[in-house]
């Protein structure tokens, strides 16, 4: 009978303590998940530099510290109506399908809710600051701000809770169909280049840079090619963090998710190499990186679900629409200082149909196609129509398009009273009163 | 006559009577007030520099040899002193921050009809014909459009198609910064505006080193 007892005890223990094991391993997962997407986040922070270099140094000199402010509050206004208003409508309770209505200006989640929080402000300042390179050297900055407020606020959630929404409750409709942007070529880039296309349509190209005459395309070079390729790398880098913390888990994922980030990247500058060679233009340093960051665009829908071989072919074709894509958009008037649109829009949206043509396991499933087709378009239809409208908005109520006077003097000096390169300043294209 | 050979012709007459950091103090002050106006208005200069002995007593002979020279054409002429009246500004720092700073303040009640001539004569110097057409009607539509005084309009066209002196005495400096920046709006048009910073730039730095005591890139707004 002791015996028995003995052998119960015995097996109730050693139940117990398997418990507490387990308890502990989950513990002890959630801890490194936990740490994995905090580095990942602050990867994706890290990208705000990247665009800053890139968007400024393809910026004259007399702009650079334009470009520099705006990216810069991009990420602080952006933080801030994301914490106050994106969040709750991306990742709310979803009932509707369309929207989220719960989680607005977020104080009182658990651990794993501040962390998701401050990971997906990183998406969403990188979302509005596509627009920022779009429409540089000739948008005031008080009007961009208004803009970028309202992207963040409105219109970059709203689709985002489309397709990720529900994460407290519910779900959203294009989710429900299926659709796959593992870590937003739509979702992120898309809708935000969207956004840039409309605000360079009601823009307008910058003084000069289509001839009057022919309408021919007057290249206007960026002032530091040095600091542009700087950011090229940065983003890279960073873009380990926007598609590897994605999978939202340190675990055995983020190997397949790196390896194909990492090829598309290195096979979208191919891309964009090839083209240029085969069309007999020259190999701009500016084009390459581009087909570097269209690659990242293309492959960020699909990086989990693809293998390797179709991550290189979804990069090579990005590569190439980069290229083609800003050719496009010269031929008809649109000026787009960092190819933003063909960068982020274009391979984005191509990335995405990637992502369902290339799927593991399931090869050019025409359902799944179909589903990220609706997917491309809704984000379309969505986010370009409502950037317009408030665009237009903004334009009739305060003005988006600075004068030609500060466009001749440049935008540091007009709206910030302050010059990129005050030493080297070769050209004199301000007067600033000098107290003696 | 341009506007160097007149500067050697002046320079070749006033060294044999003045030397030093005296006779480029007066070359100064005729680039700064003189360069761009007529050559009858020389004898308003030789008059400023009346209270120098050296100048004063033989005003009369000094324009006559100054007209003369001007009007031989096979003259031989010193070189152009333009780079030594350079240096001598550089090694006057504060007289000419003073300058500036007094054209700061008094702003708008200066005449800057002289510099912005002057700016536009070295700007358009680099343009060709076809292009400076272009300019010229670009920058007489909006400057119609956006109400600018017809007076400095027909003052500018003048200037532009027959090379007169533009007459723009007193003309607000908000106007002429106006104009100058439709012209900047053309030149991008026309040539892109990499290269009108560029010839812009050129033309204001070339006025500033010349006129110390106007900086020319009020100018510029």
């Amino acid at each position: 009978m002791k015996c028995m007892v003995g052998i119960v005890l015995l097996l109730i223990g050693s139940s117990v303590l398997a418990d507490t094991e387990n308890a502990g391993e989950r513990l002890l997962r959630l801890d490194l998940d936990m740490v994995w997407i905090a580095f990942a986040a602050i990867l994706v922070f890290f990208m705000q530099a990247g665009f800053a270099l890139l968007e400024s140094g393809s910026s004259r000199a007399k702009n650079a510290v334009n470009v520099m402010m705006k990216n810069y509050m991009d990420v602080c206004v952006g933080t801030l109506i994301f914490w106050l208003v994106g969040y709750g409508l991306m990742f709310g309770v979803n009932t509707s399908g369309w929207f989220g209505m719960s989680h607005f200006a977020m104080h009182d989640g658990a651990a794993w809710d501040y962390l998701f929080l401050f990971f997906q402000t990183m998406f969403a300042a990188t979302a509005i600051t596509i627009c920022s390179g779009a429409m540089a050297e000739r948008t005031k900055y008080d009007a961009y701000l208004i803009a970028a407020c309202l992207i963040t606020a409105v219109i970059y959630p709203v689709f985002g809770s489309w397709a990720w929404g529900g994460i407290h409750g519910g779900s959203g409709w294009l989710a429900d169909l299926g659709f796959i942007d593992f870590a937003g070529s739509t979702v992120v880039h898309s809708i935000g280049a969207w956004c840039a296309l409309a605000g360079i349509i009601v823009l307008g190209p910058r003084t000069g840079r289509f001839s009057k005459m022919d309408g021919r395309p007057r290249t206007i070079p960026g002032h530091n090619l040095t600091v542009v390729a700087l950011g090229g790398f940065i983003l890279w880098l960073g873009w380990f963090g926007f598609n590897g913390g994605s999978t939202l888990a340190a675990s055995a994922d983020i190997g397949i998710v790196l390896l194909n980030t990492q090829l598309a990247a290195a096979s979208g500058a191919v891309g964009a190499l090839l083209f240029s060679r085969v069309t007999g233009r020259p190999i701009l340093l500016t084009s390459t990186i581009n087909g570097s960051i269209a690659g990242l665009v293309g492959i960020t829908a699909g990086c989990a679900v693809m293998a390797p071989p179709f991550a290189v072919v979804t990069g090579l074709i990005a590569g190439v629409i980069s290229v083609y894509g800003a050719l496009w958009l010269e031929r008809r008037g649109l000026d787009d200082v960092v190819s933003a649109v063909p960068v982020h829009g274009f391979a984005g949206a191509w990335g995405t149909i990637a992502a369902g043509l290339f799927m593991q396991g399931d090869l050019w499933n025409g359902s799944q196609v179909l589903v990220q087709s609706v997917g491309v378009l809704a984000a379309f239809l969505w986010a370009f129509p409502m950037a317009l409208l408030v665009f237009m908005a903004i334009d009739r109520l305060f003005g988006l398009r600075a004068s030609t006077q500060h466009e001749q003097q440049g935008l540091d000096f007009t709206e910030h009273d302050e010059v990129g390169y005050p030493e080297f300043h070769q050209h004199a294209t301000y007067h600033r009163e000098t107290q003696v | 006559m341009n506007l160097q050979r007149k500067r050697q012709v002046l320079y070749t007459v006033l060294s044999t009577v003045i030397q030093g950091d005296t006779l480029w103090r007066v070359m100064c002050h005729w680039q700064a007030h003189y360069a761009d106006k007529a050559q009858f208005e020389w004898n308003a200069f030789l008059s400023d520099c009346q209270s120098m002995a050296d100048i004063g007593g033989r005003r009369t002979q000094l324009y006559r040899q100054l007209i003369a020279l001007m009007l031989d054409k096979e003259a031989v002429l010193r070189e152009d002193p333009f780079c030594a009246m350079q240096q001598y500004q550089k090694r006057q720092p504060l007289p000419a921050l003073k300058a500036s700073a007094t054209v700061a303040v008094s702003g708008d009640q200066e005449d800057w009809g002289p510099m912005f001539t002057a700016v536009l004569q070295t700007l358009f110097s680099q343009l060709r014909s076809d292009t400076i057409l272009v300019v010229k009607r670009y920058a007489i539509e909006m400057a119609g459009r956006h109400g600018l005084p017809s007076t400095l309009t027909y003052a500018f066209t003048q200037w532009v198609d027959q090379g007169k002196t533009m007459s723009i005495n007193r003309v607000p400096l908000t106007q002429l910064q106006q104009l100058f920046n439709y012209v900047y709006v053309a030149l991008c048009e026309c040539i892109g505006p990499i290269m009108a910073d560029r010839l812009i730039s050129h033309a204001v730095n070339v006025e500033c080193a010349l006129t110390p005591s106007l900086n020319a890139r009020r100018l510029l707004g």
